[in-house]
């Protein structure tokens, strides 16, 4: 097991410098520099040509990312052209605030999303699950964007009982379980929006793994032994339902870091997924790749602890 | 059952968190919404955009600003109490005021005045201002040069330069600045954001390299009404005013600058978590009827900018002044305003603000208006050899077929829905237009190196004094600036020029209506139209105004009254 997980990082490596070739090979082929947005009449193309400079952006690109990884193997990701402080400080203070917002809402997601799914499995094709199912395509194909609007609408405008942007109310300058408390009343909507749609999905994966499962010999054979329904559930289904379950649960993980872009814009939530698109608009190259780098990290690690997952709830899998 | 449970326990923690709001609100505070982050580039030589300039607005002063309620040119004292001309015209000298304090205490003297501007000369700092004020100074050129040089390590053997020759401190509260030859737009130029002074005693401290990565940038110490207390980068930056400010102390004990979503900001200001939305671009009847059927104020006053088309003028079809002409006639702009702006706004007939005293009013009838004409377009158009003679819909020279392509940026909501009508438009006149929308990095390349670009859309916000010199000028043409039309004539650089040099103001109000004429017959580009500026705020706030050149022209009076 250990040699297993030490083989899949080791594998990681050539992977992980591919996709930052990759990455910065497409980013330094967009249109445009730092600078190209900054029209101005009282700016010199001398002016541009100076700062092109200072950033090194005038290399050729092999020359470009060499230093990029020169710096990388030595901790520094670089320096932010639009921010003007260092890629590592700008991803530190927002990854925390996308991990709190994904965080809480992958367990409220997961807390819900599992039984819900188990319990309208067992009730197959009653009112229940068909209610169920209903909601699922609901949270599936309802956008984001636009169930935060409506959360907005409710509870903003009309009962005015939670904030609507931002992550602390402005100029207030709490400190202790007063800013806690502020956080989380700015959370609850963004959280809610993120979460309905990974509950749905989570619940309808959870529903057809378990229905499978039902569907086995061993379980008619419990059944028929008279094992009681609290062990049958715990004990015979779940453990052996729980595989797909951790891969979907895994596979949002790293998409609950980047992909919270549109919770995050309607919401104003300080997160890395509005940092990346602004990035990207801004061409702020090693904010950039700064944040692809983090990110491949993270998937490449959530895909390692997932295979480890797999091998505990199930002794059938062995690593060798 | 599970679920019930799990929606009562968000139900009661819905509501423990709502109780707790009313607790969290402050007092005397202000918050201003705007949908962009300022970048945190505290500083006029450094910052490059709109939302940076805010904050130096608000944390800053300059020596004057001007008054944006006159009819003709005329400012207001600030850092300056009073300022004059040498008959000559070749001195400026202001007396500067002598009450003046920084926000850490330490007085304000003609130095910091001495130490601002020449720092903006100095190539070390690359400062954006150098080029738009400071080289008609006296010795700028030669002190850029000379800084030029110590930065790349060529200095040994030169005379070293002590400075720019033409700032000169007179004594601890009067500075006067010599210019080469006279030069009219001298005083308005130090009425902007980047004008602002800054404090000698924090700055001389930090090597020039090192400005733009300096802590300091982000915590701007000024003269202004509000001192800086707070930057959260991407959330909202926090002032307190300032007791000791020169001008009248404001009102309003805590400002707040929020970052809005522009979807949501409606809904804020109306559940009361803003008091005031920045830059509505929403003009719809139906949206702006939410603010006031809710009881909100909106506040509307004339752009100083506007849209407009611009033209390659080296691509062969377009240099032809018939042709451009021609689509002139054959874009209806004033539908344009009157459907996608609902007459929130303006066509323009020259590229200048339709307030001021050098553009010529519609009643003179000195310019052309272009009202939308098919049939002069396509005559037009038939006399430069465009005619439709295969049939096609299209008109064609030498069995070429006129196609065009328009470039976009995608951003402002407006723009973006008038690129398809503009198309449409010349598509009627015989013109096949195709659209290509891209982000504003992606296009503006294209058209400042003048390849794989027709014709493009962009907006342009200018400048208080009407000098066109950096759109028109053919020294700017292939500069990579804003002269991407590429256009170049003898007559109108002489024109320019002369504008810029005259200092009689009804001398110069003549040259400008030269100009407009020259220009409204020659289309170096093709000015669309000017959208309002619409604001909305709350009634409880008493006394506000916007500026077009200074936001917060008078801040310090606004005030909340239940």
């Amino acid at each position: 097991m250990v040699k297993y997980v030490l083989k899949r990082m080791v594998v990681a490596v050539p992977v992980f410098f591919g996709i930052t070739f990759c990455v910065f090979a497409l980013v330094m082929s967009m249109p445009g520099d730092p600078f190209s947005g900054m029209l101005d009449p009282s700016m010199t193309a001398e002016y541009k040509r100076r700062l092109l400079e200072q950033y090194g952006l005038n290399d050729p690109f092999l020359v470009q990312y060499g230093k990029w990884l020169g710096r990388v193997i030595h901790g520094d990701l670089g320096y932010s052209t639009a921010y003007k402080s260092r890629v590592l400080d700008i991803i530190g203070t927002r990854i925390g605030n996308t991990a709190l917002l994904g965080g809480v809402s992958l367990i409220i997601s997961t807390l819900i999303g599992i039984p819900a799914g188990i319990s309208v499995a067992m009730r197959r094709n009653s009112l229940l699950d068909a209610g169920m199912t209903i909601f699922c395509f609901f949270g599936v194909s309802v956008p984001a964007f636009f169930m935060g609007m409506l959360l907005i609408l409710l509870f903003g405008m009309t009962l005015k009982w939670l904030p609507i942007s931002g992550m602390v109310v402005a100029g207030a300058n709490n400190v202790g379980l007063a800013y806690a408390l502020d956080v989380a009343r700015h959370m609850v909507m963004p959280a809610t929006v993120l979460s309905l749609l990974n509950v749905a999905s989570f619940m309808r994966y959870t529903r057809s793994s378990v229905i499978d499962v039902l569907g086995q010999d061993y379980i008619r054979t419990a059944r028929s032994n008279g094992v009681p329904r609290r062990s049958l559930v715990s004990r015979h289904i779940l453990k052996n339902a729980l595989i797909p379950i951790i891969t979907v649960v895994s596979l949002q993980i790293p998409s609950m870091l980047s992909g919270a872009l549109l919770t995050e814009t309607v919401f104003v939530w300080p997160g890395i997924g509005q940092l990346n698109y602004q990035a990207v608009l801004n061409r702020d190259y090693q904010l950039i790749m700064g944040i692809v780098l983090v990110l491949a990290l993270v998937t490449l690690l959530v895909n390692i602890i997932a295979d480890i997952c797999y091998a505990i709830v199930d002794p059938r899998i062995r690593y060798s | 059952m599970n679920g019930k449970r799990v929606i009562a326990f968000f139900l009661i923690l819905m509501l423990t968190l709502g109780i707790s709001v009313s607790a969290l609100a402050l007092g005397d505070t202000l918050r201003w919404g705007v949908y962009s982050a300022p970048k945190g580039w505290f500083h006029p030589a450094i910052y490059t955009d709109m939302y940076d300039a805010y904050i130096l607005m608000l944390t800053y002063s300059p020596l004057v600003i001007q008054d944006e309620s006159s009819e003709e040119i005329s400012f207001i004292p600030q850092l300056a109490e009073s300022w004059n001309v040498s008959e000559d015209g070749l001195s400026l000298t202001f007396y500067l005021r002598k009450d003046v304090k920084w926000h850490d205490g330490v007085p304000f003297t003609a130095d910091d005045v001495v130490f601002n501007y020449t720092a903006m000369c100095d190539a070390r700092v690359n400062s954006t201002g150098y080029g738009d004020k400071m080289l008609s100074i006296k010795g700028a050129i030669e002190y850029n040069e000379y800084t030029t040089a110590l930065m790349n390590g060529e200095a040994e053997g030169l005379t070293p330069v002590e400075g720019v020759e033409g700032i000169v401190k007179e004594d601890d509260y009067t500075v006067t600045f010599i210019y080469s030859e006279p030069y009219a737009p001298a005083l308005v130029k130090f009425a902007d954001s980047r004008a602002v002074i800054t404090p000698k005693h924090i700055w001389e401290n930090i090597p020039f390299e090192q400005w733009r990565s300096s802590p300091e940038l982000g915590a701007p110490v000024g003269t202004g009404p509000y001192k800086f207390v707070k930057y959260e980068q991407d959330q909202y930056t926090e002032f307190v005013r300032n007791e000791d400010y020169f001008g009248q102390v404001p009102a309003i004990e805590h400002f707040i600058y929020k970052v809005v979503n522009q979807d949501t900001a409606q809904a804020e200001l109306l559940s009361g978590d803003l008091d005031v939305v920045s830059m509505i671009s929403d003009v719809r009847e139906e949206s702006l009827k939410v603010y006031t059927d809710a009881g909100m104020i909106v506040v509307e006053k004339a752009d100083a900018g506007y849209q407009y088309m611009n033209i390659n003028l080296r691509d062969p079809k377009l240099s032809d002044v018939r042709v451009r002409q021609a689509i002139a006639y054959a874009i209806d702009r004033q539908a344009i305003v009157d459907n996608l702006l609902n007459g929130h706004g303006i066509v323009l007939d020259a590229p200048m603000i339709a307030s001021s005293w050098a553009y010529p009013k519609r009643e003179e009838g000195i310019l052309n208006p272009y009202d939308y004409d098919l049939d002069k377009a396509k005559e037009l158009l038939a006399e430069a050899g465009w005619t439709d003679t295969d049939g096609d819909g299209f008109v064609d020279k030498d069995g070429q077929k006129f196609a065009v392509s328009l470039i976009f940026p995608v951003g402002n909501k407006v723009r973006e829905q008038s690129a398809p009508i503009i198309a449409q438009y010349l598509k009627i006149a015989g013109i096949d237009c195709s659209l290509e929308a891209m982000d504003f990095n992606s296009l503006s390349p294209r058209m400042v190196t003048g390849t794989d670009f027709e014709l493009g859309l962009i907006g342009l916000s200018i400048g208080s004094d009407p000098d066109v010199f950096s759109y028109f000028h053919s020294s700017e043409a292939d500069k990579g600036n804003f002269n991407m039309a590429r256009y170049e004539d003898a007559d109108m650089d002489a024109l320019i020029e002369a504008s810029q040099q005259e200092m009689d103001p009804a001398k110069r109000k003549e040259i400008f209506y030269e100009i407009n004429t020259k220009l409204n017959y020659d289309l170096p580009f093709l000015w669309l139209y000017s959208a309002n500026e619409i604001r909305a705020i709350t009634p409880k706030l008493k006394n506000y105004d916007f500026g077009n050149f200074w936001e917060f022209m008078n801040v310090e009076t606004w005030h909340f009254e239940e």
